[in-house]
């Protein structure tokens, strides 16, 4: 086992994967969340009818978050940090969870900060156009194909590292 | 990445997106131009967003003063949207700048035009009267305080009321430019500039309808447009086909080219003034692209000046009996 400065590496590596995983999605997704919500504000404010629709345009940026905090769980199971008994992780497979957490990571947060504005524009067309509020909804979630990607990447990526 | 730059704006992004919905359409403009009474185009005010207004007001007839009110609370509504900002402040400066206008040609005429202030400027109208009156100038802004010493100076030399409007008129250009520029609100600079384009070339063809002479067009051109005021000047001199000419190279071909079309036909300037106030409102709905940031609000509310200035064109009609055909050539297109 390699240790830098008495500091298990392996295991900080992988720990270190897990928590860039669940922040930068975490980022990615409440700025996402906060540019929708506070449109939101603005359209509910004037039009409190269309909260529902709006509600749900809002969670969409919302779930990076929740994949950045999937693959770091899982790290974490899979490093057995969870049942108290953690595996010996060498440098290298540190290393392996550690690359493998960052395409959710990055994805997490571009894309989070991204399908926010979308969001947010696409409450302009529930705000003029309730009519149009199924269409507005697909815009949004195009950008979703991305953070899934990413948090695909990850788990595949996570479940062929062998400890 | 900027994040924060247009995200500042998401809050009232959104409420201007429905507020937006209330502004009057074609349909409901159509029914107020056809409308045979004055009484009954109140009443179909009364079915939209001035309901309210012309319910409260004191004297539904007084179309004037109903509209104010509407613009006051529009700027209002900017102003507690966007509390940090001094974009409501852009809109308003024209206020201003007409009550120091009035107020000075009162001075000089000794007449009491109080009647015609507009309280709804930066300074209270009274404020500004006041410190006009005691001389007190430099307790309003820098910019008002030297455009007025200027302007004084001017009509001491000249003894013509008109060099206050033009000595004025610079002061606002140049300081609703400065304000834009220095607020980043690069949308609302490009429509300034088209602005103060638009306007010289107004002035151009009026200069020339009416002979005043080129030292006259000088005077009234204004700078801080995309086309420089010595583009203008040679025009007065040329015919109508060169100045047609002149203009193809620019954006507003298509308003001089069916503006001096029409004027020629019909001697009139009507049809040249109302393609340069649709040249503008086009670029406004460019603002309906911009998912967030200042532009929709600005939007809004240079839609909201068009919309009452419509109105009030419509309603001063019925009340003068002038029939709904000469009415809808003067209206202006509106945002939605």
């Amino acid at each position: 086992m390699v240790s830098w400065f008495g500091i298990e590496a392996g295991m900080g590596l992988a720990i270190l994967g897990a928590a860039l995983a669940v922040f930068l999605g975490g980022i990615g997704s409440s700025i996402g969340v906060g540019i929708a919500g506070q449109m939101a504000s603005g359209v509910v404010t004037e039009d409190p009818e269309k909260f529902g629709k709006l509600l749900l345009l809002q969670a969409l940026p919302g779930t990076q978050g929740i994949y950045g905090f999937l693959v770091g769980f899982w790290v974490i199971l899979k490093v057995g940090l969870l049942g108290g008994d953690p595996a010996t992780i060498t440098i290298d497979q540190g290393f392996q969870l550690f690359a493998a957490c960052l395409p959710i990571a990055f994805s997490g947060l571009i894309s989070g900060i991204w399908q926010g504005k979308v969001s947010a524009a696409a409450m302009g067309i529930v705000a003029k156009r309730p009519e149009a509020s199924g269409k507005a909804l697909i815009l949004p979630a195009m950008v979703e194909t991305y953070a899934i990607l990413g948090l695909l990447a990850s788990i595949l990526l996570i479940t062929g590292i062998r400890i | 990445m900027s994040i924060s730059q247009d995200s500042r704006y998401a809050y009232a992004v959104g409420r201007i997106r429905v507020l937006e919905n209330k502004l009057l359409d074609k349909t409901k403009m159509q029914r107020l131009q056809n409308a045979k009474s004055v009484d009954e185009a109140l009443l179909v005010l009364s079915e939209t967003d001035y309901a309210d207004l012309v319910a409260k007001a004191p004297n539904p007839y007084d179309i004037d003063a109903i509209t104010t009110e509407e613009i006051k609370r529009v700027y209002l509504l900017i102003r507690e949207l966007l509390p940090k900002e001094a974009l409501a402040d852009l809109f308003l400066i024209k206020y201003d700048i007409h009550n120091l206008k009035v107020l000075l040609k009162a001075h000089y005429q000794k007449k009491d035009f109080d009647y015609l202030l507009v309280d709804a400027g930066l300074v209270p109208a009274e404020t500004i009267k006041s410190v006009l009156k005691n001389d007190q100038l430099p307790s309003i802004p820098k910019e008002y305080y030297e455009g007025v010493k200027a302007a004084k100076a001017a009509y001491e030399e000249r003894q013509d009321p008109k060099v206050i409007d033009e000595v004025l008129d610079r002061t606002q250009t140049a300081m609703v430019a400065d304000m834009a520029s220095k607020g980043g609100h690069e949308f609302y600079r490009r429509l300034l500039a088209a602005q103060v384009d638009l306007v010289n070339l107004k002035s151009l063809a009026r200069v020339k309808r009416l002979g005043r002479g080129r030292a006259f067009l000088d005077d009234s051109l204004l700078p801080g447009g995309t086309l420089a005021p010595s583009f203008f000047t040679p025009l007065y001199g040329s015919d109508w086909a060169q100045l047609v000419q002149a203009f193809s190279l620019t954006p507003y071909k298509a308003v001089v080219e069916q503006g001096v079309a029409a004027y020629l036909e019909s001697g009139q300037l009507t049809t040249l003034e109302k393609l340069a106030d649709n040249f503008q409102m086009t670029m406004l709905r460019e603002a309906k692209m911009f998912a967030l940031g200042p532009e929709p609000i600005i939007a809004y509310v240079m839609a909201k000046e068009n919309e009452v200035r419509n109105i009030r064109i419509i309603m001063i009609g019925k009340k003068n009996g002038v029939a709904t055909a000469e009415i809808a050539e003067r209206l202006r297109e509106s945002y939605v």
